[in-house]
């Protein structure tokens, strides 16, 4: 049995290393050089960002920052001592408190400063209010992205929106958005003083489109290779690396040697966990404060976690074909990636259609509390998997807040599922 | 109690009744799920609007498929569209005023569509934004002009063609009225002359009742409470909080001697309002109403969102009193900025 803990994978480590060094110069940039940056949300057109040369941090990877540094606890107290009611979502809310808080002895790498913009899709109810404050406190801009609602929701969106994205997302929405994302160029030339080509924007969707189609390879290959080649949280950190400089050069590259590296190990029949005798799919975001989770049932069941969406939404959730005018192109990307993700019928339509391709014999089914989005639409991904003869397990769990993660109780509960429900 | 509190009392506890006749009695009856359905389209065509509400806790076969994290609302209306309760609505709409609506409008299409329960009727999404600013302003009148369109049709496949239209003033005027009676109320409010439990019960009744016979009834209570003495109270409180469809809340607050004298939501104070304007562009008077007027908590800038109560708190408020439901995740998020905005 392999070290559960190492990195199979060469890129995994020069990913790693490259995310590092990024954020190190990230961290001399705005902590240190106080250079103009932007908080955003995860599920803005960072593209534009990237072009206009403005980093970003995003809302959700230092709200995993916090959590890694085992604060959530710490800035989920103070929320409430600062008079907020305890239910309310604590993946959006961690970096809003750190800077309510305002303790850079506390606060990693103490703290954020202050943002050139922020900007947020406003999905849920709760999330202009958050940058609206947070916003008002550091006494900067908040440009919203407001979010219309698709009407026709046609079945099996993966197949329509690689080349038929206009109709799948509806002319009057693209319309919308795009008209939004002027607005939001129009701020960041502003802020940068730099002016926006179209053509750029054009290069980098290319690049976009190429780094999906390496990484369609690679799943191609973990859904067909008789044992997984790669592990689930290796996967996810060479391609969310990717997909957060996704179209650069670095990008396209590291997708490339993480292909040829997958590649290579199902060319000489080199698996995962050479045990693997159980495909299990991880449906919800990362449980941050528990990777070990996620090897844990290799040794005793064989059984292997080899899917999770962030492989898998790249190509599927990605790509677009005909980039003749590519504002709206890049609109139709960001107008409905909560949909896909998180509503039905998308969702769950997609996610039963994913384990049957990836031969999946068991799904885990993450409901985190504090992260609304995440639990709407999980009892129908349920009901999906099951369907196509899944048997699935439901966990209540925060992927931020470890403080009421009870380790030894959430494996053996999974060990009894496998035991239970599981047919080898 | 007068025969016309009485009357209003009916109705706002018997919330299906007066829907139900209507259908018994032929009429066409198209439910909304909240207040920013511009009901006034719906009666020029033809239909009877009804506010589809529901306030329960049993939620045994609905559950399988809406998470618990849901308010209660919005779980008790999905289930009893499941359950067939609501099954006689010709169609019902459902708009963007809040996350959980877009949710509920995305549940009920894929029950329908995974089990073809017949007890779902047709849903319209009305896809009305509320963030303040000219792009989503144009989106949304374009929105208030689909949605136009398409009752015009329903009204083509329903009526036969001598059906009458109704021009779209009527129904505006209608709601002119009723704005001023329940402005009328809002102020005797603040002279103490009824309590907020009643004050909830009178306005509520308008979302389930013929308006007509609404407003006759509405008169005659606002005759009555212009009379009375007012009653000695304590401290005027003021309610903010998640859809407030129920006078238990008030009923809590005003047991010692207090008074609930407004609520910045549509179940209660804000039900009323400035009027619509009446001009030659009916479908633009509404938009504007109904867009840069409705309360939703999707209404963004928080400023914009908090005009009404900032105005309201200089009316001789005491206390602002917050009313979240254990499932809240969106107006929690506002008792900071309101302490602030009370200092
Ligand atoms: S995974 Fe879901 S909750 Fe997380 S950023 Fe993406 S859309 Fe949002
Ligand atoms: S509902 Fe969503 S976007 Fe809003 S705060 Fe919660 S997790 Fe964040």
């Amino acid at each position: 049995m392999s070290n559960t803990n190492e990195k199979q994978l060469k890129c995994t480590i020069e990913a790693a290393e490259y995310q590092k060094a990024w954020f190190t110069q990230l961290r001399k940039d705005v902590f240190e050089e106080n250079k103009p940056y932007a908080i955003t949300q995860a599920d803005m057109p960072l593209e534009l960002f990237s072009l206009m040369g403005l980093p970003v941090v995003s809302n959700q990877w230092w709200a995993a920052i916090i959590s890694a540094k085992k604060l959530s606890g710490y800035y989920l107290d103070r929320r409430k001592e600062m008079g907020f009611s305890e239910n309310l979502c604590s993946y959006c809310s961690l970096g809003l408190v750190g800077t309510l808080d305002d303790k850079p002895e506390i606060a990693p790498w103490g703290g954020l400063p202050k943002p050139a913009i922020m900007s947020a899709r406003l999905t849920c109810d709760c999330i202009q209010r958050i940058f609206e404050i947070w916003a008002e406190k550091f006494g900067t801009t908040f440009y919203p992205l407001d979010s219309t609602a698709n009407t026709a929701l046609p079945p099996k969106w993966w197949q329509m929106s690689r080349n038929n994205w206009e109709q799948l997302f509806q002319p009057h929405r693209l319309d919308f958005m795009t008209k939004q994302l002027y607005g939001l160029i129009g701020e960041l030339e502003k802020i940068t003083g730099k002016k926006f080509n179209i053509n750029e924007l054009k290069t980098l969707m290319d690049g976009v489109n190429l780094q999906e189609e390496i990484f369609e390879e690679v799943c191609e290959m973990i859904a067909t290779a008789p044992k997984s080649p790669v592990r689930m949280a290796e996967q996810i950190s060479n391609v969310m690396t990717c997909q957060w400089h996704r179209g650069s050069e670095w990008a396209i590259n590291h997708a490339k040697k993480f292909r040829d590296e997958v590649r290579y190990r199902v060319e000489n029949n080199v698996a995962a966990c050479e045990n693997e005798q159980i495909r299990l799919m991880w449906v919800g975001a990362g449980l941050w404060h528990d990777t070990g989770f996620y090897t844990a049932f290799e040794e005793e069941f064989g059984a292997v976690f080899v899917w999770s969406m962030y492989l898998a939404f790249g190509p599927d959730g990605y790509i677009r074909y005909g980039l003749e005018d590519p504002m709206r192109t890049l609109a139709s990307r960001i107008v409905s990636m909560n949909e896909q993700l998180h509503n039905p019928p998308w969702a769950n339509e997609w996610m039963a259609h994913q384990a049957q391709k990836n031969r999946i014999d068991a799904a885990i089914v993450l409901i985190p509390k504090g992260t609304r989005p995440s639990v709407t639409g999980s009892y129908f991904i349920t009901h999906a998997l099951e369907k196509v003869g899944v048997p699935t397990i439901e966990i209540w769990a925060d992927m931020v807040d470890g403080r009421n993660w009870n380790q030894q109780e959430m494996r053996d509960l999974i060990e009894d599922f496998i035991r239970n429900k599981v047919k080898k | 109690m007068s025969e016309s509190l009485k009357i209003l009392e009916f109705h706002y506890q018997n919330r299906t009744f007066t829907a139900l006749e209507k259908h018994k009695a032929g009429v066409p009856v198209i439910g909304y799920t909240s207040n920013t359905v511009p009901i006034e389209l719906i009666e020029t065509a033809g239909f009877y609007p009804t506010l589809v509400d529901a306030n329960i806790t049993d939620f045994k076969g609905s559950d399988q498929y809406m998470e618990p994290v849901f308010d209660q609302r919005t779980k008790s209306i999905f289930h009893e569209i499941l359950s067939g309760k609501w099954s006689f609505l010709n169609t019902l709409i459902i708009p963007r005023t809040s996350e959980a609506e877009h949710k509920l409008y995305l549940y009920l299409m894929e029950v329908k569509r995974l089990t073809n329960n017949p007890n779902i009727p047709e849903i319209y999404f009305f896809d009305l934004l509320h963030t303040q600013n000219p792009l989503s302003e144009a989106y949304g009148f374009e929105q208030m002009n689909l949605l136009d369109v398409f009752l015009r049709n329903q009204q083509k496949a329903i009526f036969s063609k001598e059906n009458i239209t109704t021009p779209y003033h009527l129904p505006i005027h209608l709601s002119n009225q009723i704005k001023n009676h329940l402005n009328q109320l809002a102020v005797y409010r603040y002279q103490s002359l009824l309590t907020g439990v009643e004050a909830m019960t009178i306005i509520g009744a308008m979302y389930f009742m013929d308006r007509k016979d609404y407003i006759q009834n509405l008169e005659i209570v606002l005759l009555e409470i212009s009379v009375r003495k007012p009653m000695k109270n304590s401290q005027k409180l003021l309610v903010k909080g998640n859809c407030i469809n129920h006078t238990d809340f008030h009923e809590s607050l005003e047991k010692d001697g207090n008074i609930v004298v407004a609520e910045d939501d549509w179940w209660g104070s804000r039900a009323g309002g400035s009027l619509i304007e009446i001009s030659e562009n009916p479908l633009k008077n509404l938009f504007d109403k109904y867009y840069f007027h409705s309360p939703s908590p999707r209404v963004f800038p928080m400023k914009k969102a908090h005009e009404w109560l900032q105005n309201e708190i200089l009316k001789g408020v005491d206390l602002v009193e917050f009313y979240l439901n254990k499932d809240d995740d969106v107006l929690g998020w506002e008792k900071f900025w309101v302490k602030e905005l009370l200092g």
